[in-house]
């Protein structure tokens, strides 16, 4: 490549025709932005970025329109956003040091968690539910984040551990407030679906929150770091067909506490990142999270992990084949599985 | 330079010159990258609405390690790759398609769509592979530096040197094809 051919390419670029900015998009955006102004503290103007308002009202309306939900509900709501206004006032950064991480509840009210089916998917091998936003302020996708989970047919119990997890994105473009959008999520685990039918035969469950961290004493769920430090994370490639590519996330667990760490109490946290500011918190990281016990055959590793005793994991992981994950930094993170499940 | 805006707006809405100030700067950097991901001047329009009011909300969260254009530049291209990527977002049935509709197309979008519809130059470039129409547009068309062009896709300068050299063989044998007024030495 000469500097000519340098100079005659970008001269051709230039020549793509414009891609407007026009008045009326931009108009759009400030009215967008107005408007959101607007919808903070009850016409009180003053922008307070990344903070949620929720006000007390806001419960009620939602309480009232979720069909065959009585009054207690109602109290319930009214709290609840009262709670939420204080927890998201104060936002934490992310550290990827830290031992704890405050999550706070989104300003949603979760509805109709229920299997069904998605247009194009086999019958029953989806999960829906109904998420209605209790706030005064729209809430947008990448504003929060959600674990979907799982527990075997018939056990409806969080507390005793689910089978199967995943993060999950809230519902592309906004709902606004006060107003309920319908969400579904089609899962892949493999112990969710019947062997034929695909039908999941398995009971979800589903919570989301806010996309940014607060002080743990304010926090609805507090996710702790294990003791398990972990180190020499490597993706490698596995398999890329027409739809689908597999990595496998190699990483190495070591116990540093003086007593014997079972794998089956931590879940493993783990991130691609496209730049040093997205953690998993972010929309825009490729975000998995994943039991520590084996899942394949060829999976070979202790079920303790003894104090100071370092052991060699991996996690495959299947996306979309456009997914860039050599592009981006692997993080693993391996979090003590909360009281009441994640 | 920021259209003169009502002193009562700028009373009210005391952040609204910031973002203001940024789609008069970067607003076409901004639409055309968008464009040049999803090849679509109505999705293009949506993404760019939602990177700017993104950045003004979250506006407390940027480091200042990079411009604020390459910060907005990230961004957008972020998003239009989490668009058009979405794996779990094709299951998710929210009311994309309302929000759409309620949204007014003026004539003059759907001219601009038209015509660059129309357009055989940006038919080439979008059929080259994202990951190289992506550097291919930042440095020849915006004409970031590829230090920048780094910065706004979260790679490394190496390889966005990698991706350029393959990605001008590609554009060079594409136009030549194309009759598009570049000669394509290697074809020989």
């Amino acid at each position: 490549m000469t500097n000519r051919d340098d100079k005659d390419l970008q001269n051709i670029m230039q020549q793509l025709s414009e891609v407007p900015f026009r008045d009326e998009l931009k108009s759009r955006v400030l009215n967008a932005a107005k408007a959101e102004d607007l919808a903070l503290a009850g016409g009180r103007r003053k922008r307070v970025p990344r903070t949620w308002y929720a006000g007390i009202a806001s419960g009620l309306v939602a309480a009232a329109a979720v069909i065959g939900v009585g009054i207690g509900l109602e109290r319930h709501d009214a709290e609840q956003a009262a709670h939420q206004a204080s927890a998201t006032s104060a936002s934490v950064s992310f550290q990827l040091d830290a031992k704890q991480y405050g999550m706070a509840q989104a300003p949603l009210q979760i509805s109709n968690v229920r299997v069904g089916t998605l247009p194009g998917d086999p019958k029953d091998s989806d999960v829906l539910a109904d998420l209605t936003n209790t706030s005064d302020k729209p809430v947008h996708e990448s504003d929060i984040f959600g674990v979907l989970s799982f527990t075997p047919a018939g056990d409806n119990n969080l507390q005793t551990g689910e089978n199967w997890l995943t993060f999950v994105n809230g519902p592309s473009g906004s709902i606004a407030p006060h107003q309920t959008a319908q969400w579904g999520f089609h899962p892949d685990g493999s112990t969710l679906h019947a062997p034929l039918t695909q039908a999941i035969v398995e009971t979800p469950h589903l919570r989301f929150y806010l996309a940014h961290l607060v002080p743990t004493d304010m926090a609805d769920k507090v996710w702790t770091k294990s003791p398990l430090d972990v180190s020499q994370v490597q993706v490698e490639p596995r398999v890329v067909d027409g739809r689908a590519q597999s990595v496998q996330i190699d990483a190495r667990l070591t116990n540093r506490s003086k007593s014997p760490f079972p794998l089956s109490s931590a879940r493993a946290v783990i991130w691609f990142a496209s730049s040093p500011e997205q953690s998993f918190l972010s929309d825009g990281s490729i975000r998995f999270m994943y039991h520590l016990t084996p899942e394949y055959k060829d999976q070979v590793w202790p079920s303790v992990v003894q104090p100071g005793q370092s052991i060699a994991v991996n996690f495959r992981v299947i996306s979309d084949n456009q997914s860039d994950f050599f592009n981006r930094m692997a993080h693993v993170m391996i979090i003590n599985t909360p009281q009441g499940g994640f | 330079m920021p259209k003169a805006r009502r002193a009562s707006d700028e009373e009210a809405f005391p952040d609204l010159p910031r973002l203001e100030e940024w789609m008069d700067a970067y607003g076409s950097d901004v639409i055309h990258l968008a464009y040049s991901y999803v090849h679509n001047y109505h999705r293009a329009e949506d993404i760019a609405q939602d990177v700017f009011l993104r950045a003004w909300r979250n506006w407390a969260s940027f480091q200042g390690n990079s411009s604020v254009k390459t910060w907005l530049l990230s961004i957008t291209a972020n998003r239009a790759k989490d668009y058009l990527r979405s794996w779990s977002a094709k299951h998710e049935v929210a009311d994309d398609g309302d929000a759409l509709a309620a949204i007014s197309v003026s004539d003059t979008a759907t001219e601009v769509a038209a015509k660059l519809d129309r357009d055989e130059l940006w038919q080439t470039v979008h059929r080259l592979p994202e990951k190289y129409r992506e550097v291919v547009i930042l440095y020849y068309e915006r004409e970031l530096s590829s230090q920048e062009v780094a910065e706004v896709l979260g790679i490394t300068e190496q390889a966005v040197r990698t991706r350029l050299h393959r990605g001008r063989q590609l554009l060079k044998r594409a136009l030549s094809e194309e009759g598009m007024g570049f000669h394509d030495e290697s074809r020989r």
